[in-house]
């Protein structure tokens, strides 16, 4: 059995799902950090009420982007030997220090986040959740360092069959990072902003009792979602001119990619237009009685998601044969393990991961359902939870 | 200089050891502890504030692995292959499990709870067999690649290293709980407590002696004196919990130091010859020097900040605890 599309299969499954769980982390963890400086600032119960329940949301999604990551981080050494072998000296040290600056940290600080609530200080309470926030970003920082190296290898010589740094710098100046950085920002605000826009717009639909906490749950979505869906796209059409510099033929030699791209611009644009059309419509509250496009917002949820995945298909399938572009074929660094032994390992990583997704899913759905009065009177033990 | 890098990874890794330990010994005798969600979601909460800064230890680790010594990584990862997917599978399962088993004020929670005590317990036996095969020689061919024969992965003594590390856990786990747990388990931990003491021991004794034949290092005889000084403290200090603890700490570090200091400057080596030394998996001075400047003051920062958790939270879990796990 032949390893190399196994291990590829193995690879972009995990990658696939880390990446939409992270985004929604990344996105969710900026607006609770946003409503946590209004409630530190101006206090306010709601404020503080907003902070608690989208927290809630964050800290059970961000279980899934650790262990999907961690497996993720493995998976280098398991499979892709040559990857390390031949760029180790240049591709290991961004993800390194993501690891050890970006990771760690912000695995530590949301500890003391959750477990300093109401105990601690509230501006060092609150200062924590932004060193959270920021360790977060930092993380997707040194990742697109790393995945635009393997795009577009800068700051680096070939030396005895192996690449050796020149220049660290040159790695954060690479025109593949440049404009697909704030595309991914860009994407993870958006996610964000229409999961909290969604999950406002089903609570109307059911009548809540709430108006107050999601009329200002919406806003925050609504406006993020603007935010997010300018810088993507934006972002998005700058990365033509780059990728024309360092992978020319990516878009006109292959069907594989530019079905994909197509949609992602389409589904970009509907995402734009769409929050564009939501923050008009909060001028007087307009849009709580906007009730078809209540309905529609909750589906919604689900288009960001889509539209990253058609992203990582078009940046990662334009890249083959390539896994270093121009400098180190896919097929060459996969690993010496049998294909059967792949084979399980992928069957049963992915077989565990549907199963944790689906549970993610389920809870985030009752979480949200639930919304913010029930569970703060969530007294059925003598259990004080910290989030 | 290379050295200092082959510290820092031993540092991390004898961390990540000496912290989420206890979190496996906590997670595979949960049900033992208690039966009631009650009891349960106290004896998660003795670990809950510690539970996410714990196990990044091991993601640093293997970060490090990878950016200071990327000619290593991929040799062992491949090498030991399906123990790596094993230890990942008990690992995601065991750490997504604790994350959201309490999530659900209503839910059913006897699901999470086989998943917690399944996914430690895969987590321990992988740690062990993974260690005992890289202390006894991984098995690659000469020119160090896996051989395609998964059984030479579960030798004798690496299936000893799987039952022993299950028991160092637990054993960490309870004198762990002795120092945070709640005070109504305190009779049922220490009962617990004594009957992992002779297992851990005989597995100490036994790993020494058999792995002795295979010979070792000076520096390999030092780890095993800690190793048994360690033992010893908690065998003797079950009275003295904030003895106890520190040194069951140690003792579920050594394995790991053991595994790197057995042969250095070889760093990894197999039964049909192969040998990797310390500079030959090295990356580059400027990269290590370049990796330096962000490791330093992080690592900095980040035992500071888990110190003041410790002192935080080192009181026992009692009814106004969060638990939030």
């Amino acid at each position: 059995m032949d390893p190399l599309p196994i291990a590829r299969l193995q690879f972009a499954t995990t990658t696939s799902l880390h990446f939409l769980f992270v985004l929604l982390t990344l996105g969710l963890v900026t607006m609770v950090a946003i409503m946590q400086t209004r409630a530190t600032l101006r206090g306010g119960e709601q404020p503080h009420r907003m902070t608690t329940f989208w927290g809630r949301l964050y800290v059970v999604n961000y279980a899934l982007g650790i262990v999907t990551g961690i497996v993720l981080e493995f998976q280098f050494g398991m499979t892709w030997t040559g990857l390390s072998a031949f760029a180790g000296d240049v591709f290991g040290a961004p993800l390194a220090i993501e690891t050890l600056v970006a990771f760690f940290l912000e695995s530590t600080f949301l500890g003391v986040w959750i477990f300093g609530r109401g105990r601690m200080n509230k501006w060092l309470h609150l200062t924590v959740l932004w060193l959270v926030t920021l360790t977060a970003y930092a993380s997707a920082l040194f990742i697109m360092v790393a995945n635009s190296f393997l795009q577009n290898p800068v700051g680096s010589r070939m030396e005895n069959g192996v690449l050796r740094l020149d220049d660290f710098g040159t790695l954060f100046a690479n025109p593949a990072l440049t404009a697909s950085l704030p595309h991914v920002i860009g994407a993870a605000l958006l996610t964000g902003g229409f999961f909290v826009t969604g999950v406002s717009a089903y609570h109307f639909l059911k009548g809540t009792s709430e108006i107050d906490f999601f009329r200002r749950s919406l806003r925050i979505g609504v406006v993020t979602s603007l935010i997010g869906s300018v810088l993507v796209v934006q972002a998005g059409f700058a990365q033509f001119a780059e990728v024309a510099g360092y992978q020319p033929d990516k878009f006109t030699d292959s069907v594989a990619v530019g079905l994909p791209l197509g949609m992602m611009i389409n589904v970009g644009f509907f995402a734009f237009f769409a929050a564009l059309i939501g923050t008009l419509l909060l001028f007087r509250d307009r849009l709580l009685r906007a009730r078809p496009l209540l309905v529609l917002m909750v589906p919604g949820i689900a288009v960001p998601f889509i539209a990253a995945i058609l992203g990582w298909l078009v940046r990662e399938i334009g890249r083959q044969p390539w896994l270093v572009w121009g400098k180190l074929r896919t097929a060459d660094a996969v690993a010496d393990v049998s294909g059967g032994q792949i084979l399980f390992s992928f069957i049963a990583f992915t077989l565990l991961f549907v199963v944790l997704a689906i549970a993610d899913g389920v809870l985030l759905a009752r979480i949200a359902k639930r919304g913010p009065a029930v569970a703060a009177a969530e007294t059925e033990l003598p259990v004080l939870s910290g989030v | 200089m290379v050295t200092i890098w082959w510290g820092v990874l031993g540092l991390l890794l004898g961390g990540y050891f000496a912290l989420a330990g206890y979190d496996y010994g906590v997670g595979m005798l949960l049900p033992v502890l208690s039966r009631d969600e009650a009891g349960q979601r106290r004896v998660l909460g003795a670990a809950g504030p510690f539970f996410l800064a714990n196990e990044v230890w091991l993601v640093a680790a293997v970060g490090v692995l990878f950016g200071a010594f990327p000619q290593l990584e991929g040799r062992v990862f491949a090498g030991a292959y399906v123990l790596v997917v094993l230890l990942l599978l008990g690992l995601v399962t065991f750490t997504a499990a604790v994350q959201l088993r309490s999530r659900n004020p209503e839910g059913n929670r006897r699901g999470w709870t086989f998943a917690i005590t399944t996914g430690a317990l895969v987590t321990a036996v992988s740690w062990g067999l993974f260690l005992g095969n890289l202390v006894r020689g991984l098995p690659l061919d000469a020119q160090g690649r896996p051989v395609d024969d998964v059984l030479a992965l579960f030798s004798p003594y690496a299936v000893l290293w799987g039952l022993g590390f299950v028991a160092l856990f637990c054993l960490q786990g309870l004198v762990f709980l002795a120092v945070r747990g709640p005070a109504d388990l305190a009779g049922r931990v220490r009962r617990l407590t004594r009957s992992f003491l002779l297992p851990v021991g005989v597995f100490l004794v036994a790993a020494t002696a058999w792995g002795a034949f295979s010979g070792g290092s000076w520096a390999a005889l030092a780890v095993a004196a800690v190793a048994f000084a360690a033992y010893l403290t908690v065998l003797f200090g079950l009275q003295r919990p904030r003895w106890a603890l520190p040194a069951a700490m140690l003792l579920s570090a050594c394995p790991a130091l053991l595994a790197g200091v057995l042969r250095f400057p070889v760093v990894l080596s197999s039964g049909a010859g192969y040998q990797l030394t310390v500079d030959q998996a090295a990356t580059t001075p400027e990269m290590a020097a370049v990796l330096g400047w962000f490791a330093a003051p992080a690592l900095l920062v980040l035992v500071v900040v888990q110190w003041l958790t410790w002192r935080a939270h080192r009181r026992p879990v009692d009814e106004k605890s969060l638990l939030h796990f």
